[in-house]
């Protein structure tokens, strides 16, 4: 890798990477409150009033059936009980807001550290300097390998920052780590997605296009496999079938069943991560580099 | 004889059934400015793309002092330095800062006359790329390609956007690399700048190297345009070659004069016009009608 383009870059992305690390670490710190809320005032007053009726999870039952499916599907699934704070605290690492900030950031990263500077031009600038193409890809790679363990730190650190401020005695926020390490592997392979998809093009704009078609496929085929039995044997092939951090948080479980074989979940998304990476590194290698549009 | 900077034999490079070079044999000596003109889509900036490894070519061969421009390309670009036509640069770095990142990625330390060249071409360098002229930002890049001290400079259209003066200056650090030792390979659509720096100049049309001319040899060359009142009687002198249209005649001369103005005072003359041959006309032989090229 060249260490003047790593500094280079990384310095390109400095305001961007602290406005989405701003983000996560508020949304995080929020949800710590949402989650003191609903699970010691909200809930506990809901059942009080229902004492004497029905329970508070016969109210969820009501709650999530129907169309209230959707909403438990991208709360986590039917294995989290929004009632106990620990289970409704891991839902700040699945919910929609960071995980589309992460998205974002793995896929305008792709799309721009190779189409990106094609279509501006600067990557005729590079290339004329005695580098070789591999070491282009691999220091936008050694950058990817400082921002995105960041971004995810970041978010253990909202939540660290929330519970100083609304404390919750019954959650230990040590185990959370495991969710930054799947928020980590799942940025990380799409983040290889994209750029497997910018080493074949020239237009930023028509990567990152093709490149949020594709996830938001996998995304919708996760979810409505969560919902619909004929979908459910196609969510192995979403990458967020695998991304499930309140399986690693609540039960430290590290491996999901794909066909009756338990499969490891930071194997497959680390694995298509490098995977994209390889690609982009051999296809960049060895194209050509068309004049700037 | 030395051994050429730049070689390329049959190069060729094909996009699907296009062909936008073809075949072209060239080399160029160390210490030599070369030229290459054409009009765009002549294959101009396809042979210099292939000569820094952006492009692989479809057929043929390129080397700079013996290394494959493809298979050992950061060689080439090692001993290359490159000014692109289309400029494209980090706006969000000052001058100061993209000559310091291009070297580091050049891997040498940035040369102490920085100062002194920024003064020459009249530029701060301290002030951010986007609050400056495109101008200001070729002056930049070529204040890169010349501090890379590097044995061969690829300029593409190096004086676009240059205001005349800065144009004669980049003219001027062309005769000092050319001084250095330095190989330069110019392409311009401007043919005055070519004669004036240039040893020699490649033609190219439709990816076809169809001329290949030193400047000397074309500066021995005059073009005599003579109406005469009677047919001429006596042979033309040797050297010169005749079109002629009636008793309108051009007549190309090489090398001396003498012979011809000595024959041309032997014969029954209405009318008499001596001008130098210059690229100009070459250059219309091949690209007659296509108006960017500016003589």
């Amino acid at each position: 890798m060249s260490m003047t383009l790593f500094w280079k870059v990384l310095r390109d992305l400095r305001w961007p990477w602290t406005g989405a690390a701003f983000l996560l670490i508020l949304f995080e710190g929020f949800w710590v409150k949402i989650t003191d809320r609903v699970t010691n005032e909200v809930i506990p007053g809901i059942a009080r009033k229902l004492a004497q009726t029905f329970s508070v999870q016969d109210l969820l039952k009501i709650v999530f059936d129907g169309s209230g499916k959707l909403f438990q599907a991208v709360l986590g699934g039917e294995s989290i009980d929004v009632s106990q704070t620990s289970d409704l605290l891991s839902v700040g690492y699945v919910h929609p807001l960071p995980t589309t900030i992460l998205m974002i950031w793995a896929l305008g990263r792709g799309a721009s550290a190779i189409a990106g500077e094609l279509e501006r031009g600067t990557m005729e600038l590079l290339v004329a300097q005695p580098i070789a193409r591999w070491k282009i890809i691999t220091s936008q790679m050694m950058v990817d390998l400082v921002t995105i363990p960041g971004l995810a730190m970041c978010m253990l650190l909202g939540t660290w920052l929330g519970k100083i401020i609304v404390p919750l005695p019954s959650v230990n926020i040590a185990i959370y780590w495991r969710a930054v390490l799947l928020a980590v592997a799942l940025t990380f392979s799409l983040a290889g997605i994209a750029y497997a998809i910018s080493s074949m093009g020239r237009s930023r704009w028509r990567v990152l296009s093709w490149t949020f078609g594709l996830v938001l496929l996998m995304s919708l085929l996760n979810l409505f496999g969560q919902l619909w039995d004929v979908l459910g044997p196609y969510r192995p092939f979403s990458i967020f079938y695998y991304y499930q951090p309140q399986y690693a948080i609540l039960k430290d479980q590290w491996s999901l069943p794909v066909n009756g074989v338990q499969v490891p979940v930071l194997g497959v998304l680390f694995g298509v991560g490098i995977a994209g990476y390889s690609f982009a590194l051999w296809r960049f290698s060895s194209r050509d580099l068309p004049a700037p549009l | 004889m030395t051994s050429p900077l730049l070689h390329t034999v049959g190069l060729t490079k094909e996009y699907g059934r296009h062909r936008a070079l073809d075949q072209l044999d060239l080399s160029i000596a160390p210490g030599e400015v070369f030229g290459l003109l054409g009009p765009n889509g002549s294959g101009k900036s396809t042979a210099i793309r292939i000569l820094l490894g952006m492009l692989r070519p479809t057929a043929g061969t390129a080397q700079v002092q013996g290394f494959d421009c493809w298979k050992q390309s950061v060689n080439v670009r090692q001993l290359v330095s490159y000014l692109p036509g289309e400029l494209r640069l980090y706006d969000n770095l000052t001058g100061t800062q993209l000559l310091n990142f291009l070297a580091g990625l050049r891997g040498q330390p940035i040369a102490g006359d920085v100062d002194k060249l920024s003064k020459r071409f009249n530029i701060d360098i301290t002030r951010p790329l986007s609050q400056l002229s495109s101008g200001m930002k070729r002056k930049i890049a070529l204040m890169a390609v010349i501090l890379a001290r590097t044995p061969l400079a690829i300029l593409d259209e190096p004086t676009n956007t240059l205001d005349p003066t800065m144009r004669d200056e980049l003219l001027d650090q062309i005769r000092e690399a050319r001084d250095r030792g330095q190989t330069i390979l110019f392409s311009s659509h401007v043919l005055q700048e070519v004669e004036a720096v240039c040893h020699r100049v490649g033609i190219l049309r439709l990816g076809k190297l169809v001329h290949l001319q030193s400047l000397d040899d074309i500066r021995s060359l005059c073009r005599v345009s003579v109406s005469f009142r009677e047919e001429p009687k006596l042979p033309v002198p040797a050297q010169v070659q005749v079109e002629r249209l009636a008793l309108n005649w051009k007549l190309h001369v090489r090398g001396a004069m003498e012979p011809t103005l000595a024959w041309l005072a032997q014969m029954q003359v209405a009318d008499l016009r001596i001008e130098p041959e210059g690229l100009t006309s070459i250059y219309q032989k091949y690209h007659a009608g296509e108006s960017e090229v500016t003589s």
